[in-house]
This record gives structure tokens, sequence and C-alpha cells, in this order.
């Protein structure tokens, strides 16, 4: 089960890369981009990306705040834990890195509601989420933080 | 759990960077099957991969329905989040403590 918890948690960030890296990556992605027909994954004039992808995005990171909640619920770590526990330390080593995370989600949908064209969102708020994303996969690693309970 | 397994590592390999939208669409059928998992043992996960699954398939702007159900989502997931950090937090410090009253009253040898 504990493999199980891994490779699920392995799924969703890799959805979300797969998601990033479709429009960040070289000329070979950017290819393919241009000849989608689909708008799902876009960027727009090289200062917008579409609002599903912000979407998707979004909820990523909403199953990775989550998972880590879960995490978080456990018991704290004693010298005799036969459980599964929470080390000492983890929290406060987690709250900075999410701290910033939060904010960046924040600040993407408070762009996305003050402008009138919801169905954009502006690219360097949504690469400041996934960088911000990406800046939590160590600690999830170290503490291998499950997506199930 | 091997079909659960296999399902995920299909979903995995077809996830790779600079995959194209036909390829993720793709996903999506893998995501659906995932569904019943979830709801039967992952359930925190669930409205994110709906979520998701729905994005990936359809092909029109996300509905302001959409967005108003996520950011009331987000707004649980944030409180939670918090209330469950704030506590580990202050059950480590308590422990911490503990440990230092323990450490003093321990005689020197």
């Amino acid at each position: 089960m504990a493999n199980l918890k891994q490779i699920l948690r392995v799924m969703m960030t890799g959805l979300f890369v797969a998601t990033a890296g479709a429009s960040l990556g070289g000329c070979q992605t950017w290819d393919q981009f241009t000849t989608s027909v689909k708008t799902t994954i876009d960027v727009i004039g090289g200062t917008k990306v579409s609002g599903a992808k912000a979407y998707i995005a979004l909820n990523v990171f909403a199953g990775i705040e989550t998972s880590t909640t879960k995490f978080l619920k456990l018991p704290a770590c004693a010298p005799t834990s036969t459980v599964i526990c929470r080390p000492r330390g983890a929290a406060a080593e987690i709250e900075g890195p999410f701290t910033t995370a939060i904010a960046a989600r924040n600040q993407l949908r408070a762009w996305m509601k003050a402008n009138p064209d919801a169905t954009v969102a502006d690219i360097g708020l949504y690469n400041a989420l996934t960088a911000a994303t990406n800046a939590l996969a160590p600690i999830l690693s170290k503490y291998g933080i499950s997506t199930g309970s | 759990m091997s079909s659960i397994i296999s399902l995920v590592m299909s979903l995995i390999l077809k996830v790779a960077p600079g995959a194209t939208t036909e390829i993720i669409a793709q996903i999506v059928p893998i995501l659906v099957q995932l569904v019943p998992i979830l709801v039967q043992e992952y359930k925190d996960l669930l409205p994110v991969v709906q979520n998701i699954i729905a994005a990936l398939k359809d092909n029109s702007e996300i509905t302001q329905e959409q967005w108003d159900a996520l950011d009331a989502l987000n707004q649980q997931y944030d409180a939670e989040f918090l209330a469950a950090l704030q506590a580990a937090k202050a059950e480590d410090a308590e422990l911490d403590a503990a440990d230092a009253a323990a450490a003093v009253a321990k005689p020197a040898t």
C-alpha cells in the first residue's frame, strides 16, 4: 500500500509536470502546441496561459495541500513509536515552502478575478505557482507524504 | 492491487514532459478509472481529480461555476492545512520542551 501511495503521489506530480512542461519546454514542445487544435494546453501571445491550464495547476496544488494536511495530522513520532507518525520538525520545515505556494496560488487567482477575461491567466503568476509547487517535491519525498489516509 | 498499479503506471508513462494534447487526452480514461478507487480509499483527492478530468475532457473554457467551486475548495483546504500545521508545530514544541526539561533533570554522570 505504501508503494501505491508513492506512485499516486508521483502521478499527481507528473500530471503537474506534464501540464507545466508542455508549455515551458524547448522548440519541439512549442511546435507540438502550435499544431494542436485544443486550447486546454496553450500559451497565448507569450504572456498568458489558458484558464484551463491554470485550473489544472490549481487543482494539482490543492491535491498536494490536502495530502500534506493528512500528514500533519499524524501523531508526532516518539522513540517508541510503532505506528505511522510525523517526524518532529517536519511541520516547521513544511511551513515556509507551503506559505510561498499558497501565496503564489492566491496571486494567480486574484489576477484572474481582477481581469475581465477570466479565460486566461498571467503566465508569470502561473510560472510562480508551478515553481513554488515544484519546490515542494523534495519535502514530500523526504517525509514520504502519501495520498491516502 | 496490480490492476490499480498498472493503471497508474500507464498514466505516468503518458505524462512525460512535452506530451501533446492528444496524448494528454488519453489520460482522461485512466483518471476516470481511478475515480472509484479514490472514492473508496483516497476520497480527499477525489474532487481535484474530478476537476482535472473535467478540464482535460472538455475543450471549452472553465465555467464560473467551476471556478467558484474551486475557490470554495481552496478555502476549505487552506483552513484545514493551517489548523493542522499549527497543531503539529505546537505538539512538536511541547515535546521539545519536555525533552529539554528531562535532560536538565537528568543527573550528570
